[in-house]
């Protein structure tokens, strides 16, 4: 069975109220939360889960508090993962909110892999989250979109690597399903902002469908054991192995 | 045209009655139930179809307590396969005919092996109806037991390789599936639970654990001109380690 190796890579921080991740749950409370994306890599491919965000004047202008240091911008990482923009063979966008596509634009001999209904609803939002979507970031205007594959339900990527619908916080929101040599990982995006989403079954804030939203989170549960959450500080920058446990604190499933 | 040989494993045996065997008959019937696992071999492949059952104590605390469960040395997974000399890293491809408990009970031993189910009927086994939920035990197939990434979930018919088809075969379950192995002896329907005995599908007798019964019927239709022989789920006339002679289908 193939492997790859993922690493966990910041786009920078923002500020935000801790009840926007966790419904009903700490509001009020300001919390500082990382930008995760996640470079994957094996079998012949360099691949990007999410590109963060493009510009932190632009966020804190539009959306919340945001820092990003001069080692967290995209071409920065790449260059201390020893990779080029060019060499990027995939990039997976988990949905295409400002802070999951933002760098979209480096990329110019991807394919990009975007759930169809994520792509529709990032051209035509919903009202609520219109201010998030910014379609410059992912539109004509940044990709060749010949290079795009607009994916509708799960999808086998490649061997060890699975795209499964996971919608609720975004209309067409996607996780990836990656094996690794310590077990399966879902890089989450935001059908999980932090752990505790998971653990103790309580939906992110930014919601489309608070249904899905229930449903994401067990089918993930099903399918994986370890998460990088979208923003959990639990992640730090640069891991490799040792991804935030699933199982053990929600339902322990019964055990061979 | 590619054949394969095909090996009954025997991984334990229910005493049950007939009845949820063959709708309408055999009520009060003890019928020795074999739960069979199926080896295919055959141009450079090992497939298994069913893993049959986890842990006997397992079945008599959880399903069996009606009935009397027995599983002899060479009908757990590790020793049916050690008979045919196969252990279980060989084992290059799974195929669930569907989810029950007695069907997948050993997918986890299979490391190195790439899973066939039908997508709806994962889904379905999270939402089963009420006379069937106590079959489906998740940890059997989800995370704990089986790398997602090493499952083809499967939308409708797949040729898993020349000579080896995974067809729907809905009724007993919405998701279950059958499995037509190309053999010296001509097509075997390897029926999982859609066809547990020849005569299921010789009388045209539903099984009687079913999810619906016209879908059943037409699954019975759909074998009966697909396949010329039958490897059963439960049929208690094939013999431990019988690789010819299945029984013909009408």
């Amino acid at each position: 069975m193939k492997t790859y190796k993922v690493t966990a890579i910041k786009m920078g921080e923002l500020i935000v109220d801790k009840g926007s991740l966790t419904r009903n749950k700490d509001t009020g409370k300001k919390i500082v939360i990382p930008v995760w994306a996640a470079a994957v890599e094996g079998n012949g491919l360099k691949i990007l889960v999410d590109t963060g965000i493009h510009d932190p004047a632009w966020v804190r202008a539009h959306i919340c508090e945001c820092t990003q240091s001069e080692d967290e911008t995209l071409e920065k990482v790449l260059e201390k993962l020893g990779w080029s923009a060019k060499d990027v063979d995939i990039v997976i966008n988990t949905h295409l909110h400002y802070d999951h596509c933002g760098n979209n634009k480096l990329f110019k001999n991807a394919k990009f892999y975007v759930q169809k209904t994520e792509w529709e609803a990032g051209i035509n939002p919903l009202p609520h989250q219109a201010d998030i979507y910014l379609s410059e970031l992912f539109n004509r205007k940044a990709v060749n979109t010949t290079n795009y594959v607009l994916v509708d339900g799960e999808y086998e990527l490649e061997e060890g690597i699975v795209l499964m619908p996971t919608p609720g916080h975004a209309v067409g929101h996607q996780s990836v399903l990656v094996n690794t040599e310590e077990g399966v990982v879902c890089i989450s995006g935001d059908a999980l902002n932090l752990l505790e989403n998971i653990t103790e079954n309580i939906l992110p804030n930014i919601l489309t469908d608070s249904a899905k939203a229930y449903k994401a989170l067990e089918d993930i549960r099903r399918k994986s054991e370890f998460v990088i959450p979208g923003h959990d500080p639990g992640i730090e920058p640069y891991m490799t192995t040792g991804f935030l446990k699933i199982h053990g604190c929600f339902k322990d499933p019964k055990v061979l | 045209m590619s054949v394969y040989k095909i090996t009954a494993l025997r991984i334990g045996t229910l005493y049950a009655d007939k009845h949820p065997l063959t709708m309408g008959r055999g009520f009060g019937e003890p019928y020795t139930t074999p739960i069979w696992s199926t080896a295919i071999e055959g141009n450079g492949i090992k497939a298994l179809v069913d893993t049959g059952i986890h842990d006997v104590e397992w079945v008599r605390q959880t399903v069996g307590a009606e009935y009397r469960v027995t599983q002899e040395e060479d009908e757990t997974m590790q020793g049916a396969l050690a008979k045919i000399g196969w252990t279980t890293d060989d084992v290059q491809i799974v195929i669930n005919t569907h989810l029950h408990y007695d069907h997948a009970g050993c997918n986890y031993l299979f490391k190195n092996a790439i899973f066939y189910a039908q997508r709806i009927e994962w889904e379905y086994s999270y939402n089963a109806i009420e006379n069937q939920k106590l079959y489906y035990a998740p940890f059997l197939y989800d995370w704990s037991a089986v790398r997602y990434t090493s499952w083809k979930m499967l939308d409708g018919e797949c040729e898993v390789r020349p000579g080896i088809v995974c067809i729907p075969a809905p009724g007993h379950t919405p998701g279950s599936q059958a499995v037509l192995v190309s053999t010296e002896e001509g097509v075997v329907c390897i029926g999982g639970d859609a066809i547990n005995l020849p005569e299921n599908i010789n009388e045209n007798v539903l099984p009687n654990i079913i999810y619906n019964c016209e879908a059943g019927f037409h699954t019975l239709e759909m074998i009966r001109n697909r396949a010329d022989r039958l490897m059963g789920g439960h049929d208690g006339a094939i013999q431990k380690y019988q690789t010819s002679g299945f029984p013909r289908i009408n």
